[in-house]
């Protein structure tokens, strides 16, 4: 078995991307009602940047995430921060692995990118593990009811992932 | 040809069914509908709008009507719909068409009219709404004519046969 993430350059796989969020909608968790939600999904393929999708070998979505640039908060004009949208790995995808290989797929994507990202922000649920497991690489920026907020700058996630590139090569 | 269940669109897995639906079908308004235009169209209309969902036997979506009360709460408007092309017959038309009118009554008992729009040079339905409206004008939408269709509630509910006792027609 092999999976790969790449980024939607194309109009099928932005398709494929969201096809493959809404069929697992309800695992996503998002709390929001499903308009706001869906706008958030969507929004990447409406700002032009960016969908990235992981696929099997049978070319088949196992995982999708998305980012922007810029923050609610900074009217989206703080580019340089780049908020992370939606990230959603099948349940039977979901391992070390493949989730350290789409954070490297990020940091690569970004790192290669005209325009300079010094940071990523994004929110998770609040139960234990997911908690533990972000907490790992990123800073918590604010506990609500039903989210976490996190920041980590990208050239302490970069070196968090150094760290691992034997099994990421 | 078989049957088609209507279905109220309550919960998240039922909106996002209804989306995915929506954007693998919206090239049936037209053929280069463009994909970004159905995204638009979601992210901007979900909000306000409510959705008629229509399943075959295996509850699989076919079909769905999506609408929205006017301001003044006595128009009820399309805001588009479609049907899966092996579910279309006039028979499922009137069926479908008559569940959803039922359900806006028991919604919003002071409908008094509903409107509906086509692109201007789709013959087949305009024929069709012809039948059950009257063509009140036109509009532009995203680069595309549309002909405007309203009918008198009422009206509408005699033309569906809504107030006979037999009205679930197998």
């Amino acid at each position: 078995m092999y999976e790969a993430f790449s980024v939607c350059a194309t109009e099928m796989y932005q398709r494929k991307y969201i096809d493959f969020l809404l069929t697992h909608y309800e695992g996503l968790r998002l709390p929001f009602p499903f308009p706001v939600a869906f706008g958030f999904i969507a929004s990447p393929i409406l700002m032009a940047n960016e969908c990235f999708l992981c696929l099997d070998d049978d070319g088949e979505a196992v995982g999708a995430f998305s980012y922007i640039h810029g923050t609610g908060e900074g009217n989206y004009e703080d580019r340089h921060i780049v908020q992370l949208q939606v990230a959603y790995l099948a349940e039977t995808h979901r391992c070390t692995t493949l989730f350290l290989q789409g954070l490297y797929t990020l940091v690569e994507h970004l790192n290669e990118l005209g325009e300079e990202v010094s940071e990523l922000v994004f929110w998770t649920g609040t139960d234990d593990y997911t908690t533990r497991l972000f907490g790992k690489f990123a800073e918590r920026t604010s506990i609500g009811e039903s989210v976490v907020g996190y920041r980590v700058a990208l050239d302490k996630l970069s070196s968090y992932l150094a760290r691992f590139k034997r099994r990421l090569s | 040809m078989g049957r088609l269940y209507a279905t109220p669109c309550k919960q998240d897995k039922d909106y996002a069914r209804f989306a995915s639906y929506y954007i693998e079908h919206s090239h049936e308004f037209d053929e280069h509908y463009p994909f970004q235009e159905a995204i638009v169209h979601l992210v901007v209309s979900l909000h306000e709008s409510r959705i008629h969902l229509f399943d075959d036997e295996n509850g699989k979506l076919q079909g769905f009507i999506q609408y929205r009360y006017e301001a003044d709460q006595d128009t009820v408007f399309i805001e588009s719909s479609i049907v899966s092309p092996a579910y279309r017959s006039g028979h499922a038309f009137y069926k479908g068409f008559g569940d959803w009118l039922r359900q806006v009554i028991e919604e919003n008992n002071d409908v008094r009219w509903v409107r509906l729009h086509v692109r201007a040079d789709h013959g087949y339905l305009n024929r069709l709404y012809a039948k059950f409206a009257k063509r009140i004008g036109e509009r532009e939408s995203n680069g595309r004519l549309e002909a405007v269709y309203e009918s008198a509630c009422d009206d509408l509910r005699r033309y569906l046969r809504l107030d006979t006792l037999s009205n679930d027609i197998k």
